[in-house]
């Protein structure tokens, strides 16, 4: 045989018992040849931009996965930050930016189109002002839009007044869905040092310094590595967790090159000057069972998810991850770490439901892994303050560590702990989380900046 | 440029007509969708042929070394130059398939599934079939560049030939598995 039936045995079993799929491709847009000085022209340029770049994004994406039989789960879009694009037109209000982004993304047939977004790690313009105070409205009326802010970097520093405006934008957001639990907050992320080309929504934005239409694709795979695992336990040898980083190095490296191979082929497919960005490789977990990272902590050893050692587990899952993913491909991007929000992965659930996770392990997770709090559902009465404070925590976690971190929380509206809140498809379900009932109102009533830390003094 | 037809313009239509549009423009699928609900026909006019592909692909290439059109009668055996390129594309791509069949075992499960290839236009490269217990695994590599039928129905009905037979297949690109096993 050309290939060692092993070698096909092995590839067949990761597609279909293990749930390795491409999880998104997504296109990026520049969207700066479209601002003008009229906010209704620039919304008519906006339109015609997308629609023409992605017109047959959908089509070719289902081509390629007939032809090379890997599933491609979703396809998006991400744009130029909208503050950018809406500033020039002097406008008091975006959300007719957020409805044209709304429409094109109907008119594709896509999901989600990301980009409603703001940097304000040092300070805030008029046009992401009026950005920020166009969020509750933009995403509770629309479906497909997501939004996020950069409000730190490790060069800038923290801006605290921004951080303290994202806790009553979220109150504010997570009323207007009260009806859905509080929905519009998990199209809203609060970030510190964002990616350029995160390719996953609702993060996703495309980048200042991008070419014009660029295809960056996500791939995951908690399930292959869950698997990997598994095997190595069970093969009766003796291992130690260095077996485990090996294990999951080489995993990360095939779902890494069949990531690569998929991007580069619907970019080339696409034609018409589109690029290939990057890759990038999180273990993105899925409610699916066997499509979970709380999964493969606990085959680690762990009797549940939260239990002290879960960090260090964590640690080494996301290393090896990492070093895999750069072997395999000069285009590893985005995020590449892994993922883990809480309501998208059943085992998170359980944990959080058994009282072996709180939100303070949750925070100390994610200096060891890519993105924050992510999907994190707590208790309706929380304040403005509190949730601007936890902000501030997660965020300072990514500038000391010069890291991205980001917070998709949702305060749901009526809930308190115990209960769950129910989003379905792939936002899964939340439940509520305590949260410190002593009140940080003081501290986040300073505002001003966070200087930068001393590592960014790097010159 | 390429027009975008969006499905507004399908809206405007009444139900069963025929919607004309450029060879190249480009149909969204939210279009698509109202069309089909709308019994429209979407038709491409006039409809590309071989010949107006090769000369629009000469006209690019004449204009990308930076010629005019003036020039392109000029090129004449070009077009054969211009067909050369286009093999040597075809042949860049390597288009092999692996197609695994497993489950219980039966007569005739190779006999089916190759005479379904070879009826398609498929070239078996290589073939391996084994038996463990009572279950048959059968792994056959097909070179798919001289199919009679677009790749798409290739892989449909030889799904829907082994499926008849209660067994189950996977048809994959060979790059699939040359990219995740090969450095």
């Amino acid at each position: 045989m050309i290939y060692e039936s092993d070698e096909l045995r092995e590839t067949l079993r990761m597609i279909e018992a293990e749930h390795l799929d491409i999880r998104a491709v997504t296109m990026g847009i520049s969207l700066r040849d479209c601002p003008t000085d009229d906010l209704q022209r620039t919304c008519e340029r906006v339109y015609e931009k997308i629609t023409r770049s992605a017109a047959r994004l959908v089509s070719v994406a289902a081509e390629v996965q007939g032809a090379y039989g890997v599933p491609i789960t979703n396809k998006r879009i991400s744009v130029t930050p909208i503050a950018l694009v809406g500033e020039p037109s002097r406008a008091s209000s975006y959300v007719p930016l957020a409805e044209t982004l709304d429409r094109a993304g109907a008119e594709l047939g896509i999901d989600y189109v990301a980009g409603f977004s703001a940097h304000v790690e040092k300070g805030i313009t008029p046009g992401d002002a009026v950005l920020l105070d166009s969020i509750p409205e933009a995403l509770s009326t629309t479906r497909r839009v997501c939004s996020s802010v950069n409000v730190a970097t490790t060069r800038a520093g923290i801006n605290m007044d921004a951080i303290a405006h994202m806790g009553r934008i979220i109150k504010n957001l997570a009323e207007r869905t009260a009806a859905e639990g509080g929905i519009g907050c998990a199209k809203l992320v609060v970030f510190a040092n964002i990616p350029d080309d995160n390719p996953f929504v609702a993060g996703a934005l495309h980048g200042i310094g991008e070419a014009d239409r660029v295809l960056n694709v996500g791939v995951s795979g908690p399930g292959v590595v869950l698997s990997a695992i598994k095997r190595l336990r069970a093969s009766g040898r003796r291992i130690d967790l260095g077996d485990v980083a090996e294990t999951v190095k080489r995993m990360a490296f095939k779902v890494t090159r069949a990531g690569e191979l998929i991007g580069r082929e619907v970019a080339r497919r696409l034609g018409d000057g589109v690029r290939f960005g990057i890759v990038d490789l999180s273990l993105a977990p899925t409610p699916a069972i066997g499509d979970s990272v709380a999964e493969i902590l606990e085959a680690l050893g762990l009797e549940r998810t939260g239990a002290p050692g879960t960090t260090a587990a964590l640690a080494l899952i996301t290393d090896a991850v990492k070093k895999g993913g750069v072997m395999a491909s000069s285009s590893v991007g985005g995020l590449s770490g892994a993922f883990i929000p809480v309501s998208e992965d059943h085992g998170m659930i359980e944990a959080v439901e058994a009282g072996a996770l709180s939100l303070e392990k949750l925070e100390a997770m994610t200096a060891v892994c890519s993105v924050g709090l992510d999907m994190v559902a707590v208790p309706g009465w929380t304040t403005a303050e509190t949730l601007s404070a936890i902000i501030a925590d997660e965020i300072s976690i990514g500038v000391a560590n010069n890291k991205t971190t980001a917070v998709r929380i949702i305060p749901v509206p009526g809930k308190d702990v115990g209960e769950r809140a129910v989003y379905g498809g792939l936002l899964g379900e939340a439940p509520v989380m305590p949260v410190s009932r002593f009140s940080s109102a003081e501290f986040i009533r300073l505002g001003g900046r966070i200087p930068a830390p001393i590592i960014s003094l790097r010159n | 440029m390429p027009r975008v037809i969006s499905h507004t313009e399908v809206e405007a239509l009444s139900e069963g007509a025929t919607l004309t549009v450029e060879p190249d423009a480009l149909v969204t699928p939210l279009a698509l969708e109202r069309a089909r609900e709308k019994g429209v026909t979407v038709a491409r006019d006039p409809a590309p042929t071989e010949e107006s592909l090769i000369e629009a692909v000469v006209a690019k290439l004449v204009g990308s070394l930076g010629g005019s059109q003036a020039e392109l009668t000029e090129v004449g055996p070009g077009i054969d130059f211009c067909q050369m390129c286009l093999e040597q594309e075809r042949s860049r791509a390597r288009s092999r398939a692996v197609l695994t069949t497993t489950g219980k075992n039966q007569k005739g499960i190779v006999a089916r599934v190759t005479g379904r290839i070879a009826d398609l236009g498929g070239d078996i490269l290589d073939i391996s079939q084994t038996l463990v217990g009572d279950y048959c695994t059968m792994i056959i590599v097909v070179d798919t560049a001289s199919l009679d039928v677009p790749f798409a129905s290739f892989k449909e009905t030889l799904e829907a030939e082994i499926h008849e037979m209660g067994l189950q297949c996977m048809m994959m690109h060979e790059d699939v598995v040359s990219s995740l096993h090969r450095i």
